[in-house]
């Protein structure tokens, strides 16, 4: 069979394709198939290309495509009469190894067609172009589990302004980091044991925040949240509810 | 609620004056508070001093007791070490801190007394031991309790003693430093009328400036703490030092955990 029509389509526009060698009886036991492969050699998702066959009017055949993605496409019509479609069901059955019952059955029958139709193809191939839309926006990050969590704030103590001072005595004394089973430390930059957090601080300036998972045996877990201190209490305990704490 | 008049500007008993006056100039060992930190202009004192949540006095865990010794301004000086510990670290990182492992390196006897200066200067070298408590003894190699000056450091106390050291601290001048220090949520250990003890919020009565601070009197006072005037106190901050402590060591590598891998 032969596929003639345009080499170049605009994506999400229609063309028009006529197919040579194929029979009007044929369209009962045909399949297409549209194989699209990206600039990378990557197979495009099927769904993203649609391919009809009919026969016209004046008793020619066609075939309608329309693509909703760019790219380069395979386009292949086949016609697989009812003896073809068994031998590929046999090869199928043999390669997945179908128990031998099924196997044999699927044998007999197979044998026993009579297929007046013999396996026939033809290809064409089709640029689609144009812009594709944006892919869509990945899926919102799941809600946080949550659980006990580190507070961590270091700054240098000498700086700290008096609003921050009755922040850091807010949640020292606060019940409800103590009724979650949340911790609190206020250290100094330069405190031993303070650099890996105040690296992890980097690029924050003035004092910063640390939120992490506390684990079973008082450790820290993966950092969920850093930045800047916020400014009051209230504004803290608000990141610590978005992360889980 | 009102301040009870008889704890206020209270002048201790003549043997139970040992503070004593400092021998450096002030500024000369030290930096000066209010040299390096912005005081706060007395205006904004007032609205300040109103946030009842500002208060140190939640990081004190313990009313010393220094018995009839003259270990006050080890008192001070270990009571302040201590807040600041629970403010860096928790409810759950706080030790009890022997005043007398202090006091032993600092005077000559038991009532000899001692300075502020000689106190932060000791505490932030060599350290101090924690009390002589079943669970400190538990968790430590050395412990010392807090009164009982003829009763000898056991021995390597250092060992000990420097796991728990005051890091950072200034030197302050005057009664703005001093409210300053307090309402940038730092404790002042000073001395006054021959005794020491460590201040943990301010607080106005009748237009009248106080102090409240933690005194090591035992059961004494409101719960343990007593008020001093800004007309009491102010003549004494040069003459006997105000240390207003910030930083305290790292005791235990648990204090500050490390993150975990992804």
């Amino acid at each position: 069979m032969v596929i003639t029509g345009p080499d170049k389509l605009q994506r999400n526009a229609y063309g028009w394709f006529s197919v040579i060698g194929l029979q009007a009886a044929d369209l009962q036991k045909t399949s297409v198939y549209c194989v699209g492969v990206d600039a990378n050699g990557q197979t495009i998702p099927i769904d993203t290309i649609t391919c009809i066959p009919f026969t016209g009017w004046g008793g020619g055949h066609a075939l309608f495509v329309v693509a909703q993605q760019s790219g380069n496409y395979t386009i292949t019509i086949t016609v697989n009469g009812w003896r073809g479609s068994l031998d590929r069901a046999v090869a199928d059955a043999t390669s997945a190894a179908i128990e031998t019952d099924l196997l044999g059955q699927l044998q007999l029958v197979r044998d026993k067609a009579a297929d007046t139709y013999p396996y026939r193809n033809g290809t064409t191939t089709l640029e689609v172009v144009g812009a594709n839309p944006p892919p869509p926006p990945p899926p919102p990050p799941p809600p946080p589990e949550t659980g006990k969590r580190w507070i961590i704030l270091v700054r240098e103590s000498q700086q700290d302004s008096p609003a921050l001072a009755l922040q850091i005595m807010e949640l020292r004394v606060s019940t409800y980091l103590s009724s979650k089973g949340h911790a609190f430390l206020a250290l100094d930059d330069d405190q031993t044991g303070a650099k890996p957090w105040l690296d992890e601080l980097s690029g924050v300036s003035g004092p910063g925040l640390i939120i992490t998972e506390r684990l079973a045996d008082n450790g820290a877990g993966p950092v969920l949240f850093k930045g800047p201190m916020p400014a009051t209490y209230e504004a803290t305990i608000a990141i610590l509810n978005e992360h889980g704490g | 609620m009102a301040i009870d008049p008889q704890f206020i500007d209270v002048i201790p008993p003549s043997e139970m004056r040992t503070c004593l006056p400092r021998t450096d100039r002030l500024g000369a060992s030290w930096p000066i508070y209010e040299d390096q930190v912005d005081t706060i202009p007395r205006s904004e004192w007032p609205a300040l001093a109103a946030q009842q949540d500002r208060s140190l006095q939640p990081l004190v865990r313990k009313i010393k007791d220094q018995g009839q010794e003259g270990s006050c301004a080890s008192n001070a000086c270990s009571g302040a070490a201590e807040a600041i510990t629970v403010k860096q670290f928790g409810i759950e990182a706080w030790i009890e801190l022997s005043a007398m492992s202090l006091y032993k390196r600092v005077a000559s006897s038991a009532q000899s007394g001692s300075t502020i200066n000689d106190n932060i200067r000791e505490i932030s070298t060599r350290g101090i031991l924690p009390t002589d408590t079943p669970q400190n003894k538990a968790r430590f190699a050395h412990t010392h309790p807090n009164t009982g000056f003829g009763r000898s450091l056991p021995t390597d106390w250092e060992v000990t003693a420097n796991r728990f050291r005051i890091l950072e601290w200034f030197d302050v001048a005057s009664m703005d430093g001093f409210v300053s220090a307090i309402l940038r949520g730092a404790p002042v250990f000073y001395g006054r009328a021959g005794h020491a003890i460590f201040a943990v919020s301010v607080k106005t009565e009748n237009g009248i400036w106080y102090l409240k601070y933690a005194n090591s009197w035992g059961e004494w006072g409101e719960d343990g703490f007593g008020y001093d005037s800004e007309s009491f106190v102010r003549g004494s901050i040069q003459s006997y030092g105000a240390v207003a402590p910030r930083v305290v060591s790292t005791w235990d590598d648990w204090l500050i955990p490390r993150e975990m891998a992804a």
